[in-house]
């Protein structure tokens, strides 16, 4: 472990000592293991085109200040949705809109922890365990058989920029039963000039033919750091499609495992990186085809200026025995800057010999003729870029379930039918 | 309305135009015929702006102003329309947004206010049942997936549309079969107007026969080497550029 680790590692076991905490004993595990494997303190490999120094160089307050129940004018809003938002950290129960259906639940994590850490353990890494040991707010979600919710659940993580850079680790169960239904979007956003560090585990457990719709979306500032783990178990015939977005500033990575647990299960994964200023975004993400007749796809794009740099890890692992599955992933990046940059790192580590894996990565730059040809058409230089640029990016994301979400990324540019508003 | 004085034009320090002369009025069909990697489409670029084309000599003036000067969109704004000889497809962006988008942009230039969705979308159907388009081809992106024929009809169905001054077609023609050829036509015959003008680039008498041209030309090596009226175009179909060429002493 470098110097710059040993001493991060020494003010987060410093700054949560003996700090109330709801879970003691997985707090306590999580101070042992962050103790014994520093930080980062997980595969190397997975971290060798992102530098952790930045992040661990800087210390966080550990303690927000109280919440200011106002809601900011730019918070976010997604119409229909059961909202519950958490401001640096600590949940804002004035910002929270709307109820669940019946036959659904949704909780305040702390407050009945059964069931956290099984599929994220303080054991896992570094950040793992210093999620369990700084863990204080969170949400739980769970459906019982054949619920199907209508409305999207929004949880918000805003970064108030009357807060000080401040560390906190979220943690979010979703449950959801036989045949259950839900769309979840977990979002990160917050004040331009707001900074922190949000470091979130999110586990997931699907049962049989439970379909999750899942948007990640971090639109967080410049000076903002975001780690994210997430953990899914899909069981038979079970299907979880997933739109990873990242419009923000910061710096991001995001740690998806999937585990395609039982025959059936499927994981379709969608995912963009709208690179701006000096985003610094990481998606390593994992597959596990663990059961024969599983299927995954990954599509991610990224559109990269000014000096934005994507890194996306492709890991997909197919167990002895796991016959007759299919796993497709594919990158595609718009490289708009000399000083952009983009890795793309496939991991294929497969045990099985009934599959069909493919892999695919392009790097690009805007297409010329299609920038002339609409010049041509009376479009100014810039006008004409923003389409192509959006229309791209618009691309690596169909079937969002959430159209407001889209709202967000794309600024309003529109590429699609004026027939389609009034028809 | 468009005056080519001694135009030179070099791609990649290889000179393409040598010394090309042309004027165009209002109210005039020019058709341009030549052999294969003569400068047609060349010069159909650099009127409408395509970058990489180096000026090295000569003069455009297009309605008093000097057209080299102005950016791609400025000229398309101005009533400057190429039809392309290999339209680019553009996934994601939709074909009508792109025609409502260019129509907007003209209207604004010239003062006028935008065409709400509705009066818009009239105006699109119209043109669209006229050019033989089907309804579907309203929600597809530009020219994506469309058959050689369905790109042309759509460069003409723009046109339509955008209403230009002046408009290039590079080629309008290949690739069309019989019943399309006569569709594109008839788009062509209705822009026809006293205070419009269109050059047409061609391989084929067969455009010509639906499109009666005023003047036709052969542009070789870069250069306009002959200029005649619709009966020169006979004369190149039954004679072959070489021998046409030949005799202009070129
Ligand atoms: N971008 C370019 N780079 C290099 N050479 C070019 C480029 N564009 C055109 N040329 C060359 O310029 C010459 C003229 O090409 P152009 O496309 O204008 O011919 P054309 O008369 O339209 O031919 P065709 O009848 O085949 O369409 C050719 O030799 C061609 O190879
Ligand atoms: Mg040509």
């Amino acid at each position: 472990m470098s110097e710059a680790a040993m001493a991060a590692v020494r003010a987060y076991l410093d700054a949560y000592a003996g700090a109330a905490t709801p879970i003691p004993a997985l707090a306590a595990r999580g101070a042992v293991h962050l103790a014994a494997a520093g930080l980062p303190g997980g595969a190397p490999e997975s971290w060798r085109h992102t530098d952790p120094g930045e992040l661990l160089a800087r210390r966080f307050a550990v303690d927000a200040l109280p919440v200011e129940v106002d809601a900011p004018s730019d918070l976010p809003q997604l119409a229909g949705a059961v909202r519950r938002v958490w401001v640096a950290g600590q949940p804002a129960p004035a910002l929270d809109a709307a109820e669940l259906a019946p036959g659904a639940r949704m909780w305040a994590l702390e407050t009945d922890p059964e069931g956290v850490g099984a599929q994220i353990a303080p054991e896992r890494d570094g950040f793992a365990a210093l999620n369990a040991l700084g863990f204080r707010h969170g949400a739980g979600l769970a459906l019982d058989a054949g619920v199907v919710l209508a409305e999207p659940v929004h949880l918000l993580w805003w970064s108030s920029a009357d807060q000080p850079a401040l560390a906190a680790h979220p943690r979010v169960a979703i449950r959801l039963g036989a045949h259950a239904a839900a769309t979840v979007v977990v979002h990160q956003a917050g004040a331009p000039e707001a900074g922190g560090f949000l470091n979130s585990a999110i586990e997931i457990a699907l049962e049989a033919g439970a379909v999750l719709k899942l948007l990640v979306v971090d639109q967080s500032g410049a000076g903002a750091f975001g780690l994210s783990q997430v953990a899914v178990r899909c069981a038979r015939d079970s299907r979880l499609e997933v739109w990873l977005i990242d419009a923000g500033a910061g710096w991001v990575r995001r740690e998806l495992d999937v585990a395609l647990a039982e025959p059936g299960a499927t994981v379709n994964l969608h995912g963009l990186v709208q690179g701006r200023r000096a985003l610094r975004a990481d998606n390593e993400i994992v597959i596990r085809h663990e059961a024969p007749h599983t299927h995954s796809r990954q599509q991610t794009r990224a559109v990269l200026e000014d000096r934005a740099r994507a890194v996306f890890g492709g890991g997909v692992a197919v167990a002895a025995g796991a016959q007759g599955i299919t796993a497709r992933q594919g990158n595609a990046t718009l490289l708009l800057s000399r000083r952009a940059e983009v890795v793309t790192r496939p991991a294929l580590e497969i045990l099985a010999d009934d599959v069909q894996c493919s892999h695919g990565a392009s790097v690009g730059q805007l297409d010329e003729a299609a920038l002339f040809y609409l010049r041509s058409r009376g479009l100014d230089r810039d006008a004409a870029r923003a389409l192509l640029v959006a229309s791209f990016a618009r691309a690596a994301l169909p079937d969002v379930p959430v159209a407001g979400v889209l709202d967000w990324v794309f600024d309003g540019i529109e590429t699609r039918s004026p027939v389609a508003a009034t028809a | 309305m468009l005056q080519i004085d001694d135009l030179q034009v070099s791609v990649e320090d290889r000179p393409i135009l040598k010394g090309l002369s042309l004027k165009v009025n209002a109210g005039e069909i020019h058709a341009i015929m030549g052999p294969n990697g003569s400068g047609k489409s060349t010069l159909a670029a650099v009127l409408a702006g395509r970058e990489g084309y180096v000026h090295t000599g000569g003069a455009v003036h297009y309605r008093g102003q000097d057209l080299l000067a102005l950016a791609p969109e400025a000229r398309a704004r101005e009533g400057v329309f190429l039809g392309f000889q290999y339209p680019v497809e553009i996934p994601g962006v939709n074909n009508v947004y792109l025609l409502k988008a260019s129509l907007n942009a003209q209207r604004r230039h010239r003062g006028e206010p935008e065409l709400d969705a509705f009066e818009f979308l009239r105006l699109v159907r119209e043109q669209m049942t006229f050019m033989g388009i089907p309804e579907e081809f309203l929600r597809r992106s530009v020219n994506e997936g469309f058959s050689g024929g369905e790109k042309k009809r759509n460069e003409i169905l723009q046109m339509l549309i955008l209403q230009p001054r002046l408009a290039i077609l590079d080629e309008i023609d290949s690739g069309l079969d019989i019943d399309a050829l006569k569709v594109v036509s008839r788009g062509i015959e209705a822009l026809r107007s006293p205070d419009r003008a269109m050059i047409l680039v061609t391989h084929y008498q067969r455009l010509l026969d639906y499109v009666t041209p005023d003047f036709v030309h052969v542009l070789a090596g870069g250069r306009i080497v002959r200029s005649g009226g619709k009966e020169l175009a006979r004369e190149l179909e039954a004679e072959g550029y070489g021998a046409v060429v030949a005799g202009a002493g070129a």
